[in-house]
């Protein structure tokens, strides 16, 4: 079904909206959220919490494109969570390796009480992430916005992983000057 | 507080770009050949990241393997239709053999006068034989040569020959050429056009084959003339007994042979051979002998030749006892000088020429797979004797051969003195090229796919025409012109039109249609007197000139009288079609349905009442014809025909943007009729049948020129669409003289 049938469903409070939902981006989802939780059953609540949250927005919302709308409030629910989990030192394999990862986009000048805003950081951040040469772009996404394993990216893209991990790498250090050169303080 | 980290994480989700979001997110894996994952890239799409990517490359690939196979069929098929050869079909030895595919890249040997290399040594050829001592070279020459593509170096226009030498004395015996006597260029020379994609590129296989006989004492060299699209002249010669080159062109043949219904004569084309002027089918197993002695051939079936005749035939006059009999075709010269100059092609193809040479109103035209005497038969004048005919299509031939692009210049060049409006874009290929010549005239000049393009008068009035040959196109023209200019009042706006119609390949048939104003006799006889070759030039009467647009329908019959098949064609050859019997009920049923729709509409008792059980369906289009011969298969039209009311009815669809019907042009058997449909497709015509029941209107004037004929029980409105809109003046005239109701003119403004 399109997204437009089933954003269609959801304006007509039809409860087959979630059923298609799941039905096309479940798979996704379940992934994303266990490689943010690293739990199935925490990674299904979650997922659960996904379509509650989209049955809420829509309507009135209409997403241009449903799949990235239910990816987005995937992800930050699976932070959400991963965050309550946070004493408990619980967090998905993936997850942590891109924490650990994106440590070093961090700006040497960091500083904790200089919090920027968020919506200035994402805004830079797409920018960044929109002057990437494509195949640099798709694993930089495929990285840090879905949370997918590097060999799950080298698969999917053809390659190996040491040059996605490379690419990452670079990506990352190019990251880092550019919020930099921005003025960015975390 | 959350970690610098988690904020850049979290800063990264917030990413707004939706398609950023989605194009990038992981998806079920799919493949060519099932879920595995494929390493290779063209098998394993990048659909993770850019669906539409896997759909696009799957279809691709998909496209790329059906033109493989496609190719391959095509490649297979043409090889065993036309190339090849079965090695142990003769008894001779020490064959060399050296096709199109053994020439050098454009020789750089040779003497360039301007008008391609002469005398360029394509091929040498020595062998001896060790018992007799003989040694003879043959070398393969060529003058006029050109390279016509860059990309393959193979393909040449070249006029060939074969100079042969006893390299025992070192003596020059003779020259062979691939036709008998008569060097013909294998693909026409100086300054013909290529940019056409012209089939004539793939003409070219010209071979020398050289071996001795059994015993080793008698040389016999063969010429061989292919065309790759099917179609072998082959000419023998041997060594007679004043040491000279002498072709073979006796033919004794096994009287076996013929009773057995074998076809022996003259064919233009197909899987056969011509021994010098005879053809004898190589399917049925002939055997060909030589008597190296008498210069003849003997042709036999079986392990036995025939016995050796007395007197070998005239090879000119033809055997007469061969005559006599009821299968063998004896061949008057003129057909030799025909089948020489017809380039090899597929079967029937050079009888474009034939019919147009006919120069009476009903000629036949084809393009298809039609038999020389078929078209003989069905030339419709039974006043036009077989003489005349070939005799007429001979002067027409030698016109076109020893013509060459800058004849074609020229009529365009004559062309554009009488360009008053309209336009010429010179656009080789799809454009119709448009000339108006007073108010009342116009000529289009119609592409055809190919460049060279159909010529055709779209009278705007006028009662008579004339056809005429190719020889005397310019000089007509000139004349006409001197004429128009001494008396414009009178002359001035006539109209002429090209009739062009396509030879196999490169060569053209010419024939001009002079269209005047009514009652202007005198320029016939003027043109006639002038131009010095009557018989090039026919007066078409008003009559005629109607039944000309009409199709023809021939219905075949087998011995028994049956219906077997049924051609039809128009004129120009534009609806031509043939069908079969067994396919006449499966007509699509929707144009049917359609037409007694337009019919009922437009009360039409014609068409209303077509008995259904009598429609027909003509084979499609692309199964009659070459599609790269037939430009007009590419632009979708197709053709139905159906019988009813005692009449013949020819549908011809027209295709629009969409490779749907956009309307059709229905035509009668007796001409009394034409209608043309286009809803608002393709040139937007509409036409409306008239309350009066007496003229056919249409509503869209500024697309379309109107010819009225009102001879015949019902006048007849011929609508010819145009790229722009007519001036006011003519629509003007159009309105007044065919006196369109207000209203027509209004939807015209």
């Amino acid at each position: 079904m399109k997204d437009k049938d089933i954003i269609g469903l959801y304006f007509a409070r039809s409860e087959d909206a979630l059923s298609e939902t799941d039905r096309k981006y479940g798979g996704y989802c379940r992934t994303l959220t266990y490689n943010i939780l690293g739990n199935r059953e925490d990674s299904e609540e979650c997922v659960n919490d996904t379509y509650m949250r989209v049955w809420e927005l829509i309507p009135p919302e209409t997403p241009a494109k449903l799949g990235a709308f239910v990816a987005r409030i995937a992800r930050n629910l699976a932070m959400d969570m991963l965050d309550r989990f946070a004493a408990a030192k619980r967090g998905g394999h993936s997850h942590t390796l891109a924490y650990e990862e994106i440590s070093e986009c961090v700006p040497s000048n960091v500083s904790v009480e200089d919090a920027a805003d968020e919506h200035e950081l994402a805004g830079l951040i797409e920018r960044f992430v929109t002057s990437l040469p494509r195949e640099k772009r798709i694993i930089f996404m495929k990285r840090y916005y879905h949370f997918c394993t590097v060999s799950e990216i080298a698969e999917q893209m053809l390659m190996s992983e040491s040059k996605v991990k490379m690419t990452l790498s670079r990506t990352r250090a190019k990251l880092k000057d550019y919020l930099e050169k921005e003025g960015i303080k975390l | 507080m959350r970690t610098p980290e988690d904020k850049l994480l979290r800063a990264i989700g917030s990413i707004q770009d939706e398609k950023l979001i989605t194009s990038t997110m992981p998806k079920q894996r799919r493949s060519l050949f099932g879920t595995e994952r494929h390493r290779l890239s063209f098998v394993t799409v990048e659909h993770e990241t850019v669906s539409k990517a896997y759909y696009i490359r799957r279809a691709v690939i998909g496209i790329a393997a059906a033109a493989l196979v496609i190719t391959g069929a095509v490649m297979l098929w043409r090889y065993i239709r036309y190339d090849y050869v079965d090695p142990d079909r003769t008894d001779f030895r020490g064959a060399a053999y050296s096709d199109y595919e053994d020439l050098p890249v454009l020789p750089e040997n040779g003497e360039d006068d301007g008008t391609g290399r002469d005398n360029v040594l394509l091929l040498t050829i020595e062998s001896g034989d060790g018992d007799s001592g003989l040694e003879y070279r043959v070398e393969l020459l060529a003058d006029n040569v050109y390279q016509i593509s860059e990309d393959d170096p193979y393909m040449l226009i070249c006029d060939p020959y074969a100079v042969v030498t006893d390299m025992n004395t070192g003596n020059e015996i003779g020259t062979m050429y691939f036709f008998p006597g008569d060097p013909l260029p294998i693909m026409p020379a100086k300054g013909v056009k290529y940019d056409n994609g012209g089939r004539s590129m793939d003409w070219l296989r010209a071979s020398v084959e050289f071996m001795y006989d059994e015993n080793g004492t008698h040389p016999l060299f063969i010429t061989q003339y292919a065309a790759k699209t099917g179609g072998m002249y082959t000419t023998f010669y041997g060594i007679n007994s004043d040491g000279e080159l002498q072709i073979f062109t006796n033919l004794n043949i096994d009287k076996s042979i013929l009773s057995e219904g074998n076809t022996v004569g003259m064919e233009l084309s197909g899987t056969n051979t011509i021994i010098a002027n005879y053809y004898i089918d190589l399917k049925r197993e002939i055997t060909f002998g030589f008597d190296f002695e008498n210069i003849f051939i003997y042709a036999y079936k079986g392990t036995q030749p025939p016995e050796k005749p007395e007197e070998p035939h005239d090879p000119v006059a033809g055997p007469s006892e061969l005559h006599e009999n009821s299968t063998v075709t004896a061949l008057p010269v003129q057909e030799k000088f025909l089948s020489d100059r017809l380039p090899a092609a597929g079967e029937g193809d050079a009888l474009d020429m034939l019919v147009c040479a006919n120069g009476t109103v009903y000629e036949y035209i084809s393009y298809g797979r039609f038999s020389y005497d078929r078209a003989l038969k069905e030339a419709r004048d039974s006043s036009y004797s077989r003489e005349d005919t070939i005799t007429e299509l001979i002067n027409g031939i030698k016109a076109v051969s020893d013509s060459d692009g800058a004849l074609q210049t020229e009529y365009l060049t004559l062309l554009q003195k009488a360009e008053v409006r309209g336009y010429f874009d010179n656009e080789p290929i799809t454009d119709t090229d448009f000339y108006y010549i007073g108010d009342n005239y116009m000529i289009s000049v119609d592409n055809d796919g190919r460049g060279n393009g159909a010529r055709f008068l779209q009278r705007l009035d006028g009662k008579y025409a004339w056809s005429a040959r190719a020889l005397n196109i310019r000089k007509a023209l000139e004349l006409l012109w001197e004429k128009a200019a001494e008396q414009p009042d009178t002359y001035g706006d006539m109209s002429i039109v090209f009739v062009t119609t396509m030879m196999y390949g490169e060569d053209y048939d010419f024939g001009l249609e002079v269209i005047v104003r009514e009652g202007t006799y005198e320029l016939a006889a003027y043109l006639s007197d002038n131009i010095g070759n009557m018989e090039h030039i026919s007066v078409i009467t008003p009559e005629e000139e109607r039944a000309a647009y009409m199709p023809i329908g021939n219905i075949n019959t087998d011995a028994h009288g049956n219906e077997t098949a049924v051609d039809s064609y128009n004129w120009y050859g534009h609806s031509f079609l043939a069908c079969d019997n067994k396919a006449y009920r499966e007509m699509s049923v929707h144009v049917i349905t359609d037409l007694q729709k337009f019919a009922e509409l437009n009360n039409i008792e014609e068409l209303k009442n077509i008995d259904l059980a009598e429609l027909t369906e003509i084979t499609p289009y692309e199964d009659i014809f070459d599609p790269v011969l037939m430009p007009y298969d590419k632009q979708g039209h197709k053709f139905y025909s159906f019988y009813g009311g005692g009449l013949w009815y020819i549908i011809e669809t027209l295709p629009d943007e969409n490779g749907g019907i956009a309307g059709y042009e229905v035509y009668r058997q007796d001409g009394q009729m034409t209608i043309v449909r286009n809803e608002a497709l393709w040139f937007r015509l509409h036409p409306v049948y008239h309350e009066s029941g007496e003229q056919y209107i249409i509503d869209r004037l500024d697309l379309v020129n109107v010819t009225f004929d009102d001879g015949g029980d019902r006048p007849m409105l011929r609508i010819t669409p145009k790229p722009f809109s007519a001036s006011e003046s003519l629509l003007e005239k159009i309105i007044k003289r065919f006196d369109f109701t207000p209203y027509y003119w209004e939807i015209a403004q």
